[in-house]
């Protein structure tokens, strides 16, 4: 039965509250970065995979260490090399002398939150091992197919510099990311205070806040956040404008674009939007919250041509331009 | 020797070139003159006399008449009725040589029938000797041309085809550069007489009229109402205050509406309704009936305070003394 929507907005009220004890408590270790703390909590609510992208020192890998030891669950760092193997991730069957039988060594894949470092150095294979866990949900060692714990979140990273013996993401895998956050340099301001928090000896250690049946629950709540049509036919205008510029009179972009949004995007960018709102306090999706996710979801899902790339032209430049030219609802 | 051989020739042609009989058939040749400059042209006369009613055939004319003498051309058989009732039947061959010398120019033979077809007889003409001199070289002058070359007489009618075609090419330019600059520039290639432009207020209020009329919110339909309503408005924005307020969510819309001189009241009101339009829209409020009405009223009166003052009164100050 559809809830009635003050119902929901006293429920967000009352489920969310987290969401304010998560910051702070990232807060603590990380400074600024709101966008990406932002992006953290829409992946770990909308039950979608995130891919973060950025120069090296700009505290990824730390804010994914200190949600994960913000929320009670397994969390398992995974530093993704060239050497890496789909066993060292996904485990292995062992044989054991004693016993005379094969036994299940479970990977570091079994974990709630799984931290992918520099995923883009490790072979295909590997990563292909990895996303394949992310789509299914559950690993076949031997004979037999194993869950994944729930919740399960990947969380990769990537470094867009360095791209000597790295092994980029195809599109079809970049696909299963929900979100693709690029971070950016701190301000001046916040680089004051990393350094002032960097040279004094206290070091702040974070709280476990929330547990796995904590998320299962918000996750609930966020799926039942509602979606009017107008916002799902923004969500789809916004999609078929990335991959038919042409009929939204943005005919210029037609031979930028080599292949627009998949129906994962849609999707993708809908879920995004009601965790957005559930951050916000609503139980209800409004154009704001389309707009708010889009980047992050549509970026890593449009490809460009050579001519876009010899025009100098971003997947940001042309979301931007298609946010500009979509009537919003 | 030689010489007085040639002029006994001559004499004895001369003496022969009468007309030659043959029955009641004559015939006869001459030449305009026997003695030309190498290269230069003569006609040879061929004349034929016969009865009416004899079938006579013209001779076979060569290329070459003689080893020396090129035929140019020659004219159509000219047949003219003497007064006796006979034929007279006369042609002439233009011809040339370009070697010198004397050069005999032989009979031409006319045939005729005798008893039946199948019997003929012929008569000819008699011989000629044409001279051929060279042309005295002035070694001063150095080589000049025997004529000077025959100019052609102008005539308009040659060049009228190439105006024709100059004229279609520059057209052809002309529209060329005219279509590209024209596309250059995003312009219709054709453009047609613009219609006076309606000012956005007086749009706005026909179709806040129109909405009023539908009666929507009264019917229950209030997220149509909602829906229409805000449309009306941001486009009546986006035309009167030149930013995409389609394109924008509310947030970005107060935002420019804040930088614009406007009251700040007015602005106010315009983000509550635009709020509670998004509440209705997106999260299925139901607004009281009084809420609605007062929705419109602010639609009116938004339209009303900002659309642009008119500058009739100043302009009738100024015509005025």
């Amino acid at each position: 039965m559809e809830m009635d929507i003050k119902e929901l907005n006293d429920l967000i009220q009352k489920e969310s509250s987290f969401v304010d004890l998560i910051n702070i408590e990232m807060g603590k270790v990380i400074v600024g970065q709101k966008h990406m703390v932002e992006r953290l909590l829409i992946g770990l609510l909308s039950d979608g995979h995130i891919l973060l992208e950025g120069v090296p020192g700009l505290a990824k890998t730390l804010a994914i260490n200190s949600l994960a030891k913000a929320v009670n669950v397994d969390f398992s760092r995974i530093q993704f090399t060239p050497d890496l193997l789909p066993a060292d991730l996904l485990g292995t069957m062992i044989y054991s002398q004693k016993k005379e039988t094969f036994e299940t060594r479970k990977g570091p894949v079994f974990a709630n939150f799984i931290l992918a470092d520099e995923i883009n150095r490790a072979p295909a294979k590997v990563q292909s091992a990895l996303l394949e866990a992310m789509q299914e949900r559950q690993v076949t060692l031997g004979d037999v197919t194993y869950d994944l714990p729930k919740p399960f979140l990947v969380l990769a990273t990537q470094n867009p510099i360095e791209q000597e013996g790295t092994y980029p993401l195809p599109e079809a895998q970049v696909d299963r990311f929900m979100l693709k956050v690029v971070i950016d340099y701190p301000t001046k301001e916040e680089e004051k205070s990393i350094l002032r928090s960097q040279i004094t000896n206290t070091k702040p250690e974070n709280q476990k806040i929330l547990n796995a049946e904590d998320i299962i629950r918000a996750r609930e709540v966020v799926r039942k956040v509602y979606v009017d049509e107008k916002i799902e036919n923004y969500i789809t205008d916004i999609v078929f404008a990335s991959r038919y510029p042409e009929k939204y009179g943005l005919d210029k972009f037609k031979n930028f674009i080599s292949f627009g949004g998949s129906p994962r995007a849609s999707i993708s960018m809908a879920l995004a939007a009601k965790a957005y709102a559930f951050i916000k306090r609503r139980g209800y999706v409004i154009p704001e919250d389309v707009r708010a996710v889009c980047a992050d979801v549509m970026r890593h899902r449009i490809g460009l041509t050579y001519e876009a790339e010899a025009e100098n032209i971003s997947t940001v430049d042309i979301i931007s331009e298609i946010l500009n030219t979509v009537e919003v609802p | 020797m030689k010489h007085f051989k040639i002029y006994i020739t001559l004499f004895l042609l001369m003496l022969t070139s009468s007309r030659l009989w043959s029955q009641d058939i004559s015939v006869s040749a001459s030449l305009d003159t026997n003695m030309i400059l190498i290269g230069a042209q003569t006609n040879i006369r061929l004349q034929m006399i016969q009865p009416k009613a004899k079938t006579v055939y013209l001779p076979m004319i060569t290329d070459k008449i003689g080893d020396k003498v090129d035929m140019l051309s020659f004219s159509e058989p000219d047949t003219t009725v003497l007064s006796d009732g006979r034929l007279q039947i006369s042609m002439s061959i233009l011809i040339t040589s370009f070697d010198t010398g004397y050069f005999a120019i032989p009979p031409f033979e006319y045939k005729y029938n005798v008893l039946n077809d199948s019997v003929y007889s012929s008569v000819n003409t008699n011989a000629l000797l044409l001279g051929v001199f060279p042309l005295k070289v002035d070694m001063k002058k150095g080589i000049t041309d025997i004529k000077p070359i025959i100019e052609e007489p102008f005539s308009i009618k040659e060049i009228i085809p190439y105006i024709i075609i100059a004229l279609i090419v520059i057209v052809l330019l002309i529209v060329g550069i005219y279509v590209y600059k024209r596309i250059k520039n995003h312009k219709p290639i054709i453009s047609l007489p613009k219609k006076p432009k309606i000012p956005p207020h007086i749009i706005a209020k026909k179709n806040l009229d129109l909405l009023s009329d539908k009666k929507l919110w009264q019917n229950g339909f209030v997220k149509e109402f909602y829906s229409e309503l805000t449309e009306i408005i941001r486009s009546y924005m986006e035309d009167r205050f030149k930013f995409g307020a389609m394109e924008m969510i509310t947030e970005d819309i107060i935002a420019n509406l804040s930088k614009l001189e406007l009251e700040k009241e007015l602005v106010n009101e315009t983000s509550k309704v635009l709020e509670l339009s998004d509440f209705v829209k997106f999260a299925k409020v139901q607004p009281l009936a009084d809420q609605n009405s007062q929705a419109l009223k602010w639609a009116y009166n938004f339209v009303e305070k900002t659309k642009p003052i008119e500058k009739l009164n100043d302009k009738k100050e100024e015509v005025e003394p």
